[in-house]
C-alpha cells in the first residue's frame, strides 16, 4: 500500500500542480477589475449562498423550485388564455386604457425593451396603461403587464418606468401568478384549456380560479418572497438594457413620500410588501451590481410622453 | 515510461479544466443578438446567434464582452443580451429582419398553425367573454391591447435614439 502511495505521489502532486496553476491563470487573466468584480458578484451572491444547503437562500430556492415543479407543466397557450381574461377582469376593475396612442407606444416600446432581456425573452409581451388614479401595477400570466395613470404621476423619468416594467416582467418570468394558485382545482389534470373546459364543472373551476388570481393580484398581493425576486430580477433586467438600477429605488422612495395621502385598497400599497423592507433589500441589489454610474435616465423623453 | 504515460494521461484530463475555468460560459437571452467584429453596434456583424446559444467570455471592455461562439467565431457583444442564466426559449426566435415584430412572436404563428386567432382574443378568452356577457368595450379594449406590436425597427430606433445599452455612445 504503502509502495503503491509512493509512486504514484509525484502524479498526484503534478495534478494539484497543474490545476492550482489553471486557477491561477484563469483568476490572472480576466480582463479588468470590472469584469472580476462582476464574476465575484455572481460567484458571491449566487453560488456561494445558494450553495449552503442551510442558507435562507437555498431554502427559498428549494422553495421556489418544488413550487414551480406543477405551474411549468402548464403550456404556454394555457398560461396565455388565463392571463387574458384575467385582463378583462382588470380592465372591468381598473379602468379602460387611456387614450393616448403616443403615450400607449411610447410605454410598449420601454416595456419591450427590458422584457427582450428577460429571462423569457421570446413569449409575446403587451403593456397598457390604463385610466386609474390608484398607484398599481401588475402582471397577467403570459405577458400582459397593467399599469395605472396615477402610478405613472409617481415616476419621474423613462429610467424609472424601465424598472418598473422590468419588475413586472420579472413576475411573468417567474411565473409568479401561476405559482400562487397552483393548487387550484382547474389546474389539476388539465394540461391545456380548451373552449370545451370553459363549460359546465370545469368552467366553474375555471372561474374560481380566476377568482383566487383577482384577489392574488389586486388585493391580497402575491408572496413578499416573489416581490423580493421581481425588484432583483427587474433591476438586472433594466441594468442589462441600459437604464439606470437606481430608478427602481427611486420609485419606491416616491411612493413612500406619498403613502399617507394615497388610496390603498387595490393599489400598490396594499399588493406589495412593505416599502422600507423594500428599499432596504433593493440597495443591497444595487451594491451587487458593478459599473451602473452614467446609464440611462432620460427625464425628457419621458416628460415628452407622459403629462 | 510509465510515469511519462501517466503524466501524459493527466495533463490531457486537464486541459478541458483550462478550457473551463478561463472561459466563463454565458448564454445569450435576446432576441436578434449579432456577434459584432468590434465594440461598437455599427461595426460589422459576424454572426447572428439564438436565443439559448452558450457562448465563452474571453475579455471584456466596458460593457462589452469578447466572446467565442460554438462555430469558433470570435467577437463582441453587449452586455445585456448576455446572462448567466440560461434563459426560456419557449418558441423559435423569429427572423433578424429588422421589420419583423418582437410582440407578435412565433407563439402567434404557432397559433395560426393550429387554426388559432393569429390576432387579438383566443377562441378561449372569447368563449369566456361570451359566458360571461363581457360588455363589447372591454373585449375591444383587450383586441387592441393584444394588436398593439412593437417591431424590431422601431425599438431599434427607440433605442438608438436614446442612447440605450449598445447605442451608448460613451
Amino acid at each position: 500500500m504503502r509502495s503503491v502511495y509512493l509512486k504514484t505521489s509525484p502524479t498526484i502532486l503534478i495534478l494539484i500542480t497543474t490545476i492550482l496553476s489553471v486557477v491561477l491563470i484563469s483568476d490572472s487573466s480576466l480582463a479588468s477589475n470590472q469584469q472580476k468584480s462582476e464574476l465575484q458578484f455572481y460567484r458571491l451572491v449566487f453560488l456561494d449562498k445558494f450553495m449552503d444547503k442551510d442558507s435562507k437562500e437555498s431554502k427559498i430556492l428549494q422553495g421556489a423550485q418544488s413550487l414551480l415543479s406543477g405551474v411549468q407543466e402548464i403550456d404556454y397557450q394555457t398560461e396565455r388564455t388565463i392571463g387574458e381574461t384575467l385582463a378583462i377582469k382588470g380592465l372591468e376593475r381598473y379602468g379602460l386604457p387611456v387614450n393616448d396612442k403616443k403615450l400607449q407606444e411610447y410605454v410598449n416600446l420601454v416595456g419591450t425593451a427590458v422584457a427582450r432581456n428577460s429571462l423569457r425573452p421570446t413569449i409575446p409581451y403587451h403593456f397598457v396603461v390604463v385610466d386609474n388614479q390608484l398607484k398599481n401595477a401588475f402582471a397577467c400570466p403570459g405577458g400582459i403587464i397593467f399599469l395605472s395613470h396615477g402610478l405613472l404621476e409617481v415616476i419621474e423619468n423613462e429610467g424609472q418606468l424601465a424598472n418598473i416594467l422590468a419588475h413586472e416582467v420579472a413576475h411573468v418570468q417567474h411565473k409568479h401568478a401561476l405559482t400562487s394558485i397552483k393548487r387550484a382545482r382547474f389546474l389539476e389534470g388539465v394540461g391545456k384549456i380548451t373552449a370545451a373546459t370553459m363549460e359546465g364543472d370545469k368552467g366553474q373551476e375555471f372561474e374560481s380560479m380566476l377568482g383566487d388570481l383577482q384577489t392574488v393580484l389586486f388585493d391580497k398581493g402575491l408572496d413578499k418572497n416573489m416581490e423580493f425576486e421581481a425588484d432583483k430580477s427587474g433591476m438586472a433586467m433594466a441594468y442589462r438594457t441600459g437604464y439606470d438600477p437606481r430608478g427602481m429605488i427611486e420609485v419606491l422612495q416616491s411612493l413612500q413620500q406619498v403613502q399617507s395621502s394615497s388610496k390603498h385598497q387595490g393599489s400598490w400599497f396594499s399588493t406589495h410588501p412593505p416599502l422600507p423592507q423594500r428599499i432596504d433589500r433593493c440597495q443591497q441589489t444595487l451594491s451587487d451590481l458593478p459599473d451602473w454610474q452614467g446609464l440611462c435616465r432620460l427625464p425628457q423623453r419621458y416628460k415628452k410622453y407622459v403629462k | 515510461m510509465k510515469n511519462i504515460f501517466i503524466i501524459g494521461l493527466i495533463l490531457l484530463l486537464t486541459l478541458p479544466l483550462l478550457a473551463f475555468v478561463t472561459g466563463e460560459t454565458l448564454w445569450v437571452t435576446s432576441q436578434g443578438s449579432r456577434l459584432q467584429s468590434e465594440r461598437s453596434i455599427s461595426s460589422s456583424t459576424i454572426e447572428v446567434l439564438p436565443v439559448g446559444t452558450s457562448v465563452q467570455i474571453l475579455d471584456k471592455e466596458d460593457r462589452w464582452y469578447k466572446i467565442q461562439v460554438p462555430s469558433g467565431a470570435q467577437g463582441w457583444m453587449y452586455q445585456g443580451r448576455l446572462s448567466q442564466t440560461k434563459p426560456l426559449a419557449e418558441s423559435k426566435e423569429q427572423s433578424d429582419d429588422l421589420f419583423g415584430s418582437l410582440t407578435g412572436s412565433q407563439i402567434q404563428a404557432r397559433q395560426a398553425d393550429t387554426s388559432r386567432s393569429i390576432r387579438g382574443l383566443s377562441p378561449e378568452t372569447e368563449a369566456y367573454a361570451q359566458n360571461q356577457h363581457t360588455p363589447q368595450r372591454y373585449r375591444q379594449a383587450l383586441e387592441d391591447i393584444l394588436r398593439t406590436k412593437v417591431s424590431n425597427k422601431e425599438l431599434a430606433n427607440f433605442l438608438r435614439n436614446g442612447q440605450i445599452g449598445e447605442y451608448a455612445t460613451n
